[in-house]
């Protein structure tokens, strides 16, 4: 067996950092082999994924084997996803990863074409969505805090408060343990004070944005129920989500809501359906499951 | 992605259920259901409760989820094991179907029954030849099993 398959079985049991030593292998014997380099970083990026301590520094690994990865293949989808995964949610690089993970999608729909598999497109779309409602959820906060300075004002004198506490606690001779208890606890009452004052100052706004919404089915794709990312209408004008609608005609080639024979040549983007979508995700999208 | 899908259905049952039915997780599995439908008032399975067992395969919703009676039920379509002979449950399956449509079919087979396509023929002869003897077995089989 190859480092690379012993690569790849290590990886499928979950374990990453045996699949990153074989892998690193399989790479000092062949250092431009794009494959490689894009199943390391997905292996980075899932042994850190669960690994609350990881620095961002450790982070940039993933990035530099992706940057290495799409330089000698710029189609690596892999590459594409685990790399804009990291830069957004990691290295906060909205722009760039969210550029990224729309890239992957669009290769990644290519390739699954070819092979017929469309979970990784099924996936890739899941976390675009979940990227929107992060930069939605962003711009709302910041929004709230700089439309009020008496916002400001507050959240210093609270983290001054924090800090007297601590303060006071570590000027007594007490025991580690009692210190890391009593840090965790203001830690948390600083994250329940933040939280209450947001919902307060956020009255300002319409206050019903903040109540849990559920998207209207017309925005829903039928086969996944959940909001459309790419829909595609079909010759009996009803719309799904391509890469579920893909995976259905790749086993049975019928419309699934008529049953009329249907092929994906028969199908054509739904664009204004799409921007019904991200008008929806602009006024609504924190306050949906994404 | 079949999780997601799954949880999903269940949410909407939960915010907006049928008026017939009722379907949720057994246990902490997601994949193993049940599910009770009220007899149809204009039928003679009216009054009874009857539940079923729902099993979701992996690649849910390309492929559709095993359904079957667990209450014993006197109907053309319906066997002894609480089989289900539906088309949309077989060859008619689509993945825009969910579980809240799936169980509505159900509840209008139980008021139409399909004769011309048996699951259990004697019933089936039965329900052509002496409509009022499967209506009193079926009343009798509902107060008997599903009361």
């Amino acid at each position: 067996m190859s480092a690379k398959e012993k690569g790849d079985e290590a990886y499928n049991i979950g374990d990453y950092t045996k699949a990153i030593n074989y892998y690193s292998l399989a790479i000092n014997n062949a250092p431009s082999n794009s494959i490689l380099l894009s199943s390391r970083a997905k292996s980075y990026y899932k042994k850190f994924d669960n690994d609350e301590n990881v620095t961002p520094n450790q982070w940039k690994r993933v990035i530099e084997d992706c940057t290495s990865a799409l330089n000698l293949d710029k189609s690596n989808y892999d590459a594409l996803y685990y790399g804009g995964l990291t830069m957004f949610f990691q290295l906060k690089k909205e722009d760039k990863g969210l550029k990224m993970l729309e890239n992957a999608y669009a290769t990644s729909m290519g390739n699954a074409r070819k092979f017929r598999q469309y979970s990784l497109p099924q996936e890739i779309y899941q976390s675009i969505l979940r990227a929107r409602k992060t930069i939605k959820q962003a711009e709302f906060e910041q929004s709230i805090q700089s439309s009020n300075p008496l916002y400001k004002k507050l959240m210093v004198l609270l983290e001054k408060d924090y800090q007297n506490q601590i303060d006071a606690v570590y000027s007594k001779n007490v025991p580690k343990e009692v210190l890391d208890d009593y840090t965790i606890k203001i830690t948390m009452q600083r994250i329940s004070d933040i939280k209450d004052l947001n919902s307060v100052f956020s009255n300002n706004f319409n206050s019903a944005l903040l109540q849990k919404h559920d998207p209207p089915d017309h925005l829903c794709d039928p086969i996944s129920l959940n909001l459309f990312h790419d829909p595609v209408i079909t010759p009996s004008g009803q719309s799904f989500e391509k890469s579920w609608l893909w995976q259905h005609l790749s086993a049975n080639e019928v419309d699934p809501l008529t049953r009329q024979k249907l092929t994906k040549e028969q199908c054509y983007p739904n664009l204004g359906l799409k921007l019904c979508v991200d008008e929806y995700i602009e006024v609504y999208g924190i306050s949906t499951d994404l | 992605m079949s999780l997601k899908r799954i949880n999903k259905e269940l949410a909407d049952l939960g915010r907006d259920p049928p008026s017939s039915c009722s379907a949720g997780p057994v246990g902490d599995d997601l994949y193993h259901w049940q599910a009770s439908i009220m007899g149809p008032p204009d039928s003679p399975y009216a009054g009874g409760v009857f539940f079923l067992s729902i099993h979701f395969p992996t690649d849910y919703p390309f492929k559709p989820p095993k359904i079957a009676f667990t209450t014993k039920i006197y109907h053309p379509n319906i066997n002894g094991n609480g089989n289900i002979c539906l088309d949309i449950l077989k060859d008619q399956w689509s993945p825009a179907l969910t579980i809240s449509k799936v169980l509505l079919s159900i509840c209008s087979l139980l008021t139409d029954a399909n004769p011309d396509d048996p699951l259990v023929p004697e019933i089936a002869h039965i329900y052509k030849q002496d409509r009022a003897k499967y209506e009193a077995t079926a009343k009798e089989w509902t107060k008997k099993y599903a009361v």
